[in-house]
């Protein structure tokens, strides 16, 4: 059906899996816990079913109907106790570091070295035949399912034996014999084993399935050919074939199964010395015996399937295999064959690794020990195990050439059962009786294998022809009674029923009789106290007492010479140091006896779990560790404790084991403890990393969000000017353009188009406030804020912060700014503009969200030396869940989205914050909702230069200044608050009463309010779709106030945040300007012009003016301004509106006075 | 009654009832009725019988997990 290269890819690809399989379970954590669960332990378990099972089953239905299931049901019995005996065995696997099977009993029975060789050549002895049926099943289905196709293919048929060792030789000592103690666990193998269980069980239920849907008539023709029989296949429906005493053999199957499932050697080793933990025996309770009846539950079928199929009786072993091949079914046929060689790797594989430790164990060292030329073997134990497995699987191929289809070799399964079962009573002898003998073991075992060999394998032998026939009948020399399948006169039972009766007969009784008649010294009673108890508790190890007198060095150098010879010198100190360790005594110079006798119980301890505990105990034993002295002396001491407590020595172990279980539960728990501890730190390490690291990362782009907004604010602002600059050329150029034009037509459209154009330019002024504020966040964050410190009054502060914030007040005629400042304030050592910032930040705040009442502006020392600027206000309060935000950037309460006021930017109060931590201060808020808010400014005493003596307050009401004692007043009203704040300071400075307004509004309303004596105005700051200027000149009452322009677009240099007014503006001209308009008695200005209709320029003297005032046409003004002129302008304000003032207004050095009242020169 | 019934699955004499159990359905005289009627009959016997007990050793598990806690080292000395 395949080429013989096809299938051998195949199987490379499948073991290459399990390879893969094998080492993740060996390497990762998770792999080792899937090696430990319950579920892989029921199905390594189920390396029970063999290829004899999977293909001879469908066999044994021909031949022997329905026996075939006393293998199964067997075990299925049998885990009814192994929750009593397989977890006795378990944990005494893990307490003596067991290694096999032949190691348990050699231990049990006082580490005997006989008893263990015994055992383990009994076992070497069943495992060759078995693995050579392995074998055979391997090349027989491999011959089937493939044919050979060329020379390469034709070799492959005659050397597949070759490859096929090659490959589980290796894979075997991969997983199975790498380490040198062989006690290990062997989570790889283990996996590999189940995972070959599955596809096995996968396997048969395919067949079987495939059987029942499509190639068989169906269930009930099934069922009645089973039924009804067939002379074809003569065992096909019966109980057990044509057995004489089918009960008898039926219940003997059933028997041998339930003691083989644990005492077959490869059983032993997977459910005792693999197994992971007692609880995981409970899982297999129940699924290995449901695995089992699933692998079954087909088999009866398919074999009457493949008899309806014509499949001869000789060939019905390979049923499973042929019928998918007859239907054509050449994927299930593959299957099949991968289920069956799964079937054969498992049991040779785990046979062969059991059966080299025991040889190894049992027999080459023993012999290397007590024969001298053989002495160098002691240092090879891995090498030899290694050796152990190629030679038993080549032993195996070997015994399959070499006995080919003979009867011995069909019937090998059975027959191994058999001789399993020869383990039983030394076992659960050894488990549940303390007096068992390992002279009762010894005879037993012997005896009981020799009853068998002579009773089932000389009578299959002979039937082989290898042995005379004359042997069965008559009998050895003739006598009758020596018949070996009717051993003393026992006939009309089946040979494998008489077989099993004389050899447990034997067994049993030369067992019993053996521990009957002799008695156990002291070291083997001990021991076997300590395995029937073994339920109990767990090891116990002497405490210690005494004075530590004995040198180390001496007791450590006949240690490692007892090492030596298994280990080489090297491992063997490494060995001892371990050791050292463990008992406590690394880097101790002298040893009390009794921690020399803790040492060498470590020592024998990890010997053993490399050469078993009888060579182990042997090797200890000759070293001579102890003198006969310290023997006689460590004897006494025992006799003395027990004498001090006044216990009986089991009362003693009992108590020694109880607290040896506490502390290696403790030590367990301590352990597991800090495991966890190690893991949360290296957890909490790996955290703290990974904070670090973002934080850093945060940093890194806080830094790029800072340069960013900075670089992003500026090249915004560059365009922003121009678009705003533009806006405004632009509706001046359409407000003297519309009138021109039909309203009736073009009315509604322009009167669109300038509302546009107002809109346009109230949004680039708010954004050109927040590109401001963004910028002084991010020099402020970026440390690139200049601070130009100095002392400062803190009155001349907060004088500046009020008249800045007049105009705004005036405004509101129901809301009063009151000032409640001490005569005497301190002199601050900072830069008053940031503080005038801050101050008009709060101010402005509060006289925004508050209708009516007062804004109250308190100042004072603090007691620390320091200082508070308070600003209370009787507004609508702030919500308590937006107090703890109202200082993050970008922040706004809730309420300002819900209440009809305009909104800032949400930087005021942060940049007022950072300003405050500049200097080592704060600003904090109280505030209840509906109780208006109060917000302190604290500075510290580093910014107090000059502390004020305290003084009582006095209150002022700012907004309503006494009418009799009023200076000039001047009005300033610009969009910039910034721009509002210099023109007051400069102002104030020279005497006048000075109120600033922001918006258009807020300057109509002061300039009605106030009734200043002149206005410093922004000729673009909007008023609707108007300008503040033109309601100005068309107001009667308020055309008379005099006007000058103030730049109509500042250019903020914001060096330190202060508004730098290097062009067009000059604080100079404005002042002289004002003192000019304002009629002052001191010269304000030494030159002016004074725009007249005409062209006719003379120069005109005025009083304030000493060099006189020349009148010029508007065509001459501009003529003077491009050949350089520097000065003031007067523009009577007739002419103002035909006059560009936009453009005078941005000449450099040129202030522009606006004169409504003046007449024309040419007028006059 | 549920502990009632949990406690004697778990209790050594189920286990020796399950054994004794077992042995009288897989062996004579039990097993004859079946094994006279016919191989399917005596196929379909064994199975049954199998299931059940596998069914048995389930519940004889689950009630036996307790009993695998490691001993408590506060507990009163023997």
């Amino acid at each position: 059906m395949f080429g013989y290269l096809t299938v051998l890819a195949v199987v490379l690809l499948y073991m290459a899996a399990l390879f893969a399989l094998a080492l993740w379970a060996e390497r990762s954590p998770a792999g080792r816990r899937l090696a430990d669960s319950g579920p892989v332990y029921a199905l390594a378990m189920a390396v029970y079913c063999t290829s004899w099972t999977f293909y001879g089953s469908v066999g044994s239905v021909a031949t022997s109907g329905m026996l075939f299931l006393t293998i199964y049901l067997g075990p299925t019995l049998g885990a009814v106790a192994w929750w009593n005996v397989l977890r006795r065995l378990a944990r005494i696997k893990h307490r003596f570091r067991i290694t096999s099977i032949a190691d348990f009993l050699a231990a049990r029975y006082g580490k005997c070295t006989w008893v263990g060789g015994l055992a383990a050549l009994a076992a070497l002895v069943g495992s060759t035949p078995y693995i050579a049926l392995q074998m055979k099943s391997i090349g027989a289905t491999f011959a089937i399912i493939g044919a050979p196709a060329g020379p390469a293919e034709s070799w492959m048929a005659d050397h597949w034996g070759l490859v096929f060792v090659l490959l589980l030789t290796g894979f075997t000592i991969m997983f199975g014999a790498r380490r040198v103690d062989p006690t290990e666990r062997h989570p790889g193998m283990v996996v590999a084993v189940a995972a070959e269980s599955l596809v096995k069980l996968a396997a048969f239920l395919t067949c079987g399935l495939c059987v029942m849907l499509w190639d068989s008539p169906g269930l009930d023709t099934l069922l009645q050919t089973l039924q009804a029989g067939d002379p074809a296949w003569p065992g096909l429906g019966t109980l057990a074939g044509n057995a004489a005493q089918p009960y008898a053999l039926w219940t003997t199957s059933l028997l041998l199964a339930a003691s083989a499932i644990l005492f077959l050697p490869r059983q032993f080793h997977v459910a005792v010395v693999e197994n992971p933990a007692e609880n995981r025996i409970l899982t297999a309770t129940w699924l290995l015996p449901l695995y089992l009846l699933l692998i079954n539950i087909f088999v009866a079928p398919i074999a009457v399937a493949g008899l309806q199929a014509g499949i001869p009786l000789d060939k019905a072993d390979t049923t499973v295999l042929l019928l998918p091949m007859l239907h054509g079914r050449a994927g299930v046929a593959l299957l099949v064959f991968l289920g069956g060689f799964s079937a054969a790797m498992s049991m040779i594989m785990i046979s062969s690794m059991t059966a080299s430790t025991m040889l190894v164990n049992h027999l080459v060292l023993p012999l290397a020990t007590a024969l001298k030329p053989l002495g160098f073997l002691r240092r090879h134990g891995l090498r030899c195990r290694w050796v152990g497995v190629a030679a038993t699987i080549a032993l195996g191929l070997w015994f399959e050439r070499l006995v080919g289809e003979s009867y011995a070799l069909l019937n090998i399964g059975i027959v191994s059962f058999a001789a399993a079962v020869q383990f039983a009573p030394p076992i659960l002898g050894g488990l549940f009786w303390a007096g068992a003998h390992r002279a009762g073991a010894l005879l037993g075992l012997g005896g009981g294998m020799a009853v068998w060999a002579y009773t089932l394998l000389l009578p299959a032998f002979s039937r082989s022809g290898w042995v005379p026939r004359d042997l069965l009948d008559p009998g050895p020399w003739g006598v009758s009674a020596l018949r070996p399948e009717a051993l003393l006169g026992l006939s009309g039972l089946d040979p494998l029923t008489h077989a099993v009766f004389w050899s447990l007969a034997a067994n049993l009784g030369l067992f019993t009789l053996g521990s009957l008649i002799l008695r156990q010294d002291p070291d083997e009673a001990a021991l076997a106290r300590s395995y029937v108890q073994i339920l109990g508790a767990d090891p116990m190890a002497p405490t210690a007492l005494g004075e530590a007198t004995i040198p180390l060095e001496d007791k450590a150098r006949i240690l490692v010479e007892a090492l030596r010879p298994f280990h080489g010198l090297l491992q063997a100190r490494s060995i001892l140091d371990a050791c050292l360790r463990r008992a406590g005594l690394a880097g101790r110079t002298q040893v009390s006896l009794h921690e020399l006798s803790g040492l060498r119980a470590e020592v024998e301890h990890a010997l053993a779990g490399t050469v078993g505990a009888s060579v182990a105990h042997g090797a200890l034993t000759t070293a001579g560790l102890l003198s006969s002295e310290e023997t006689e002396q460590l004897s006494r001491v025992y006799a003395d404790i027990l004498a001090d407590l006044n216990l009986p020595p089991e009362e003693l172990r009992r108590k020694v084991d109880y607290y040896q279980e506490r502390e290696a539960l403790i030590a367990r728990h301590a352990a597991e403890l800090e495991r966890t501890v190690e893991l949360r730190t290296r957890d909490l390490a790996a955290k703290a990393h990974e904070l670090e690291e973002a934080n850093i990362r945060l940093r890194e782009l806080d830094r790029m969000k800072s340069a960013f907004l900075s670089s992003v604010s500026h090249e915004l602002r560059t365009p922003l000017t121009s678009v705003l600059g533009f806006a405004k050329l632009i509706r001046k150029d359409l407000n003297a353009i519309f009138p021109l034009l039909d309203q009736e037509k073009a009315g509604r459209r322009c009167e669109r188009a300038l509302t546009n154009l107002g809109i346009i330019s109230d949004e680039g002024e708010r954004l050109t406030r927040l590109i401001n504020d963004v910028l002084d966040l991010t020099r402020i964050e970026d440390g690139r804020m200049v601070w130009r410190d100095q002392d400062v009054p803190l009155r001349q502060i907060l004088d500046r912060a009020v008249h800045a914030v007049s105009g705004q007040f005036a405004a509101k005629p129901a809301l009063r700014l009151v000032t409640e400042l001490p005569d005497q304030l301190p002199v601050l050592r900072l830069d008053p503009d940031h503080l005038l910032q801050v101050l008009l930040n709060l101010l402005g705040n509060a006289g925004k969200f508050t209708d009516a009442g007062e804004v109250r502006l308190s100042a004072g020392p603090t007691p620390d030396g320091g200082c508070r600027v308070s600003v209370s206000d009787t507004g609508p309060g702030i919500a308590a869940q937006d107090l703890p935000h109202i200082f993050d950037a970008f922040y706004q309460a809730a309420q300002d989205a819900l209440v009809d006021k305009p909104k800032g930017t949400g930087l005021g109060l942060s940049i007022c914050r950072r300003i405050l931590d500049h200097y080592g201060g704060g600003v904090s808020v109280e505030s209840e909702p509906g109780r208006g808010a109060t917000f302190h400014v604290d500075l510290p005493p580093t910014a107090v230069a000059v502390a004020a003596p305290p003084a009582p307050a006095r209150e002022t009401d700012v907004a309503r200044p006494a009418a009799e004692d009023r200076p000039p007043a001047v009005l300033a009203a610009h969009a910039d608050p910034g721009v509002c704040a210099a023109v007051a300071e400069l102002l104030a400075a020279q005497g006048y009463e000075v109120v600033t307004a922001h918006d258009g509004p807020t300057a109509l309303a002061a300039a009605r309010g106030v009734r200043p004596d002149l206005v410093v105005l922004d000729l673009f700051l909007r008023l609707g779709e108007s300008t503040v200027f033109a309601a100005l000149r068309a107001d009667p009452d308020l055309c008379a106030i005099p006007l000058t322009l103030a730049p109509t677009q500042p250019v903020l240099g914001h060096a330190g945040g202060r508004p730098d007014f290097d062009t067009p503006f000059d604080p100079q001209l404005l002042a002289e300007a004002a003192d000019l308009l304002l009629d002052r008695s001191r010269a304000a200005c030494s030159y002016a012009l004074l725009l007249a209709p005409d062209a006719a320029a003379e120069t005109v003297a005025l009083p304030l003016c000493p060099d006189g005032v020349r009148a010029v046409s508007p065509r001459e003004l501009w003529e003077y301004i491009e050949t350089g002129y520097e000065g003031t302008v007067l523009v009577p304000g007739p002419l103002a509106r035909d006059l560009d003032l936009e453009r005078l207004s941005r000449e450099p050095r040129i202030q522009v006075l606006i004169l409504p009242d003046t007449p024309c020169p040419a007028d006059r | 009654m549920d502990n009632r019934r949990s406690s004697f699955l778990g209790r050594p004499a189920f286990a020796a009832l399950l054994f004794g159990l077992g042995l009288a359905l897989f062996g004579p005289p039990l097993l004859g009725i079946p094994a006279r009627a016919g191989g399917a009959a005596l196929l379909i016997y064994l199975f049954t019988a199998w299931a059940g007990l596998i069914a048995a050793l389930l519940a004889r598990t689950r009630t036996r997990k307790p009993e695998t806690r490691r001993p408590d080292p506060n507990r009163e000395l023997p």
